[in-house]
Parts: structure tokens; C-alpha cells; sequence
């Protein structure tokens, strides 16, 4: 009788401390997640001569961050989340103009819909950065293209070669 | 010896009298700065949030079985009382435990003119160790600038006038900033949104009633002064800035012209009966796009100039800049019809 008291109790008590770990983690999850976020991110930082780990490291990263605003987007880690996501983006080594985009996203959430956040001056930054890096490399480009065109003496000739044509 | 020591203690007594005096001098002339009397005439509408939820949810109560309706509205009528004392007129969206309707609580403030919308809440989350305050404003922060301003200096007197000592390890009071309610609905909070084409409005949420500590600060009167005299002092102190704005003259507001119209006049006021605006703080927009603007500011006239012709339907003017105090024109609904 004793034995089966003893043993209804414990068997009481596990589910009372696995309910009660279970719950902790669900109301955790906007910390835990950034905080897993910010492993991950870390982790990834360090694998530059592996692109394709440190890609899905980067996105592992993100989606914790993504996580960690979903549970709770007016936490008091939700302006840091969304700037270390703009870094993922920024640092995902494939895509690059698709993902400079999802970093320019991220760094207007922070100055638009948290305006007192320590990390809208620097938000503010990046986004002039990667305006600035964007038309640098479409400049070059222009003027790549721009060696690429033929010159008027090969164009002559060519004229040349189409009218005896 | 003795005397020395005597007239030592003089000295040393007389020098601690001034040093006191000067303290309470200083704390006057604080008192001095924030003189209630702007407050004279202002309509202000005070929204305690929620009511009559005890029957029907049970998350919106601490563990102690404080519900977050009856603190918003402690501290409401206690801040009613505060403004009405010096001549502020109060539009309350409710006065008891009742369930009130979110439109009906931006029409009361809308039909009745309010100056500001003042909505009071406290907040609440699963996670109990959380407590911080924190206040909300609508849509994008560079399109609501009136209300970011309230809602800085509301933030900062929660920060200073309350209690947040027992934060979670790892935080401090300076990660607590102001949220769009974006973040929560892509549509924003109701209340907020429709009285954001009319006047500047914030929703203040000063603690946690979910952490069991600031629960029981949050069931004490003295407390909920402490609160009210956040919202008052911000009040106060936003009035006091000046109450810059901007009306449509030519054409007039919601009135029809033809698409032969080359310009758009408005006038702008900065709150004090002058025109003065800090002149790198204008945004001027026609239909979402900066438009060509001259600004006089012996007349407060801005005209706008087009180089083509307003395409024909509704033509919406956004217009906001800063008075030389620093507080922003709430860019309210201008717009008119081009046939």
C-alpha cells in the first residue's frame, strides 16, 4: 500500500516538473530564441572557408531571431534581433542583392517602429552603406559595359562587312 | 580651543542650512518649469483601456487577481481629477467597469475635438519575470511625429516616477523604448488609428501587472498617483512645447476644384500666435510624393507648386515640421477632390 502511495506521488511529481519545464520554456521563447539566435550567428561568423555551412548557419540564426519577434515583438530584445538579422542577411554569402534587401527591411523596421532604439543611428548607417555599395557597383558596371562596346573603327568595319554583304 | 571648535560647528551648521536651502530652492524652481497652467482649456481624452473583462478572459489579471481594467481606470480618474484641477477639459471613454467599444472611444475623442488621445493600459505577458514600461504610438514613426514626441517624454516620466528596480537580470531601464503597434497588427490598434488623422495620441502601458511585484505596487492608490502624475507632468510638459499645426487654405479642405490648379496654400501656426519652424524640418507631400514648397515665415504661408497638372480623384496633402520648442505639426487628414 505504501509502495504504490510512493509511487503514485512520484509519478505525480515527474509530470508536475516536466509540465513545469515545458511551460518555462513556452514563455522563454523570445529570450531563448535570441539567445540561440546569437550562438548560432556567432558560429556562422567563424566559418568563412565553409560558404555553404556558414549559409545555413546564417539562416538557422535568422530563424531564431524570426522566432524570437513572433513570440514577442515589443520585447526588450526586438530592436537587437532585428538588427543582428540584417547582419545575417548582410553576411549570407549567395543572393547577395535579394538578401541586401531583407537587411535594408530589417533596418527599417528598427527605424520606423522603434524609434528610441539604440541601434537606429547605426540602422540609419547601413542603409546609406548598401544605397552607396549599390551604386558604386552599378556604376562600374556601366562603365564595364562601356569598355565592352565596340569601337567606331571596329563599327566602321563592320558596317563595311554588312553593306558588301 | 573650545570656542574654536564652537565657532567650527557655526560654520559647519550655517554652511548645511544653505546647502539645504539651495536643494529646496532647486527642487521649487523644477516645480516652476512645469507650470499646469498651459493645461487651461486644452480637451484632453483619457481612454482607460478595456473593461467588464472579468466574466470573459483570464488573462488580463495578475496572480494576486488584480485585472488590468480596474488600475486603468484608478489611475484615469485619478489623472482626471489632476487635469481638471488645472482647467484642462476631460473627455473620459468610460468611467466604470463597463465593456466599451473601440470605435465609439476614438468617436468620443474625435467628436468632441480632443487635443490628444491619452489611452491607459498596463501590460501583460506569459513570461511573469518580465516587467518594463514601455508606450505605443501608430503606424511609422517619420508619418506620426506629434505622438512620437508625446510619447518620449511619457516614457521618460514612467522611467523616472516609477518603480522597475526588480527588472530582469541583464536589462536596464534604457533598453525600454516607444513600439509601433505595427509590430503587434499590421493594422494597428484601433483606437490609435482612428484618431490618428485627427490629433497625436499614444497608448501608455506603465508596468507589468503580470510580474507579481509590480502587481501589488499596481493594486496601491499611492502608486496609481504616482502614475497619474507620469501622464500629467508629460502633458504638461508636451503643451507647454506649443501646439504647432497646419490648415488647408486654397483649396479648402474636402472641397472639389478643377485639375487647372497650379498651387496649394496652406497656414502653418507654431502653437505660440507666430509661424516660426525650424526650417530643416519640413516634410511636405502631395499624394505620397515630396512635393515643391516655399515657406513664409512672417505669414506662416507654404505654397505648393506643381510643374504637371493633379491627376483627377482625391489629392491628400502631408505636411509636418517642428516649432523652434521642437514639437511637430500632428499631420492630420488634408485633402480635397480634383475633378
Amino acid at each position: 500500500m505504501i509502495k504504490n502511495n510512493i509511487f503514485k506521488s512520484t509519478i505525480l511529481f515527474l509530470i508536475l516538473a516536466v509540465s513545469s519545464i515545458a511551460f518555462a520554456t513556452d514563455v522563454k521563447d523570445w529570450i531563448n530564441n535570441f539567445n540561440n539566435g546569437v550562438k548560432t550567428m556567432d558560429k556562422a561568423m567563424g566559418m568563412k572557408k565553409d560558404l555553404i555551412k556558414m549559409e545555413e548557419l546564417l539562416l538557422e540564426a535568422i530563424t531564431y531571431f524570426q522566432k524570437s519577434v513572433d513570440v514577442y515583438p515589443n520585447s526588450l530584445v526586438a530592436d537587437e534581433a532585428h538588427f543582428l538579422m540584417a547582419k545575417c542577411y548582410m553576411n549570407l554569402p549567395f543572393n547577395k542583392t535579394a538578401n541586401m534587401k531583407k537587411a535594408v527591411q530589417q533596418y527599417e523596421i528598427i527605424i520606423e517602429y522603434i524609434p528610441l532604439s539604440k541601434y537606429v543611428d547605426k540602422a540609419k548607417e547601413m542603409i546609406e552603406k548598401i544605397k552607396s555599395d549599390e551604386k558604386t557597383k552599378l556604376n562600374n558596371q556601366n562603365s564595364e559595359d562601356k569598355t565592352k562596346l565596340p569601337s567606331d573603327k571596329s563599327l566602321e568595319n563592320e558596317t563595311k562587312y554588312l553593306s558588301t554583304k | 580651543m573650545q570656542r574654536k571648535l564652537i565657532l567650527l560647528l557655526i560654520i559647519i551648521f550655517i554652511l548645511f542650512s544653505c546647502s539645504k536651502a539651495t536643494i529646496s530652492n532647486l527642487k521649487n524652481l523644477q516645480e516652476k518649469k512645469l507650470d499646469s497652467s498651459i493645461l487651461k482649456d486644452r480637451i484632453i481624452c483619457l481612454d482607460p483601456g478595456h473593461g467588464d473583462t472579468a466574466g470573459k478572459d483570464n488573462f488580463r489579471v495578475g496572480v494576486s487577481g488584480e485585472r488590468e481594467e480596474w488600475i486603468n481606470l484608478r489611475v484615469s480618474m485619478i489623472l482626471k481629477k489632476m487635469l481638471e484641477d488645472a482647467g484642462a477639459k476631460v473627455i473620459m471613454t468610460r468611467m466604470g467597469d463597463v465593456d466599451v467599444d473601440l470605435a465609439y472611444r476614438a468617436n468620443k475623442a474625435i467628436e468632441n475635438y480632443a487635443d490628444i488621445f491619452v489611452s491607459i493600459h498596463h501590460n501583460g505577458t506569459p513570461d511573469r519575470d518580465v516587467d518594463y514600461p514601455l508606450v505605443f504610438f501608430y503606424g511609422k514613426a517619420p508619418e506620426n511625429p506629434a505622438s512620437i514626441d508625446f510619447a518620449k517624454i511619457l516614457q521618460k516620466n514612467f522611467k523616472k516616477r516609477l518603480n522597475f528596480k526588480h527588472m530582469m537580470s541583464g536589462f536596464s531601464l534604457d533598453d525600454a523604448g516607444i513600439y509601433s503597434d505595427h509590430l503587434i497588427y499590421k493594422e494597428g490598434f484601433a483606437v490609435i488609428r482612428k484618431t490618428y488623422p485627427y490629433m497625436p495620441g499614444a497608448i501608455g502601458e506603465a508596468g507589468f501587472f503580470s510580474n507579481p511585484t509590480q502587481e501589488q505596487y499596481l493594486k496601491q492608490k499611492e502608486y496609481n498617483e504616482l502614475e497619474a502624475q507620469a501622464y500629467f507632468d508629460t502633458l504638461v510638459e508636451y503643451f507647454s512645447k506649443g501646439l504647432p499645426y497646419a490648415e488647408l487654405i486654397s483649396p479648402e479642405k474636402n472641397s472639389e476644384v478643377s485639375n487647372k490648379i497650379s498651387t496649394i496654400l496652406l497656414r502653418l501656426c507654431d502653437g505660440f500666435g507666430e509661424h516660426y519652424f525650424d526650417s530643416n524640418s519640413f516634410v511636405v507631400k502631395v499624394n505620397n510624393e515630396s512635393a515643391k514648397y516655399s515657406y513664409d515665415l512672417l505669414t506662416g504661408n507654404l505654397i505648393i507648386t506643381f510643374d504637371e497638372p493633379l491627376k483627377p480623384g482625391e489629392c491628400k496633402v502631408f505636411i509636418t515640421a517642428r516649432n523652434l520648442k521642437g514639437n511637430a505639426i500632428h499631420p492630420k487628414e488634408l485633402k480635397f477632390k480634383v475633378l
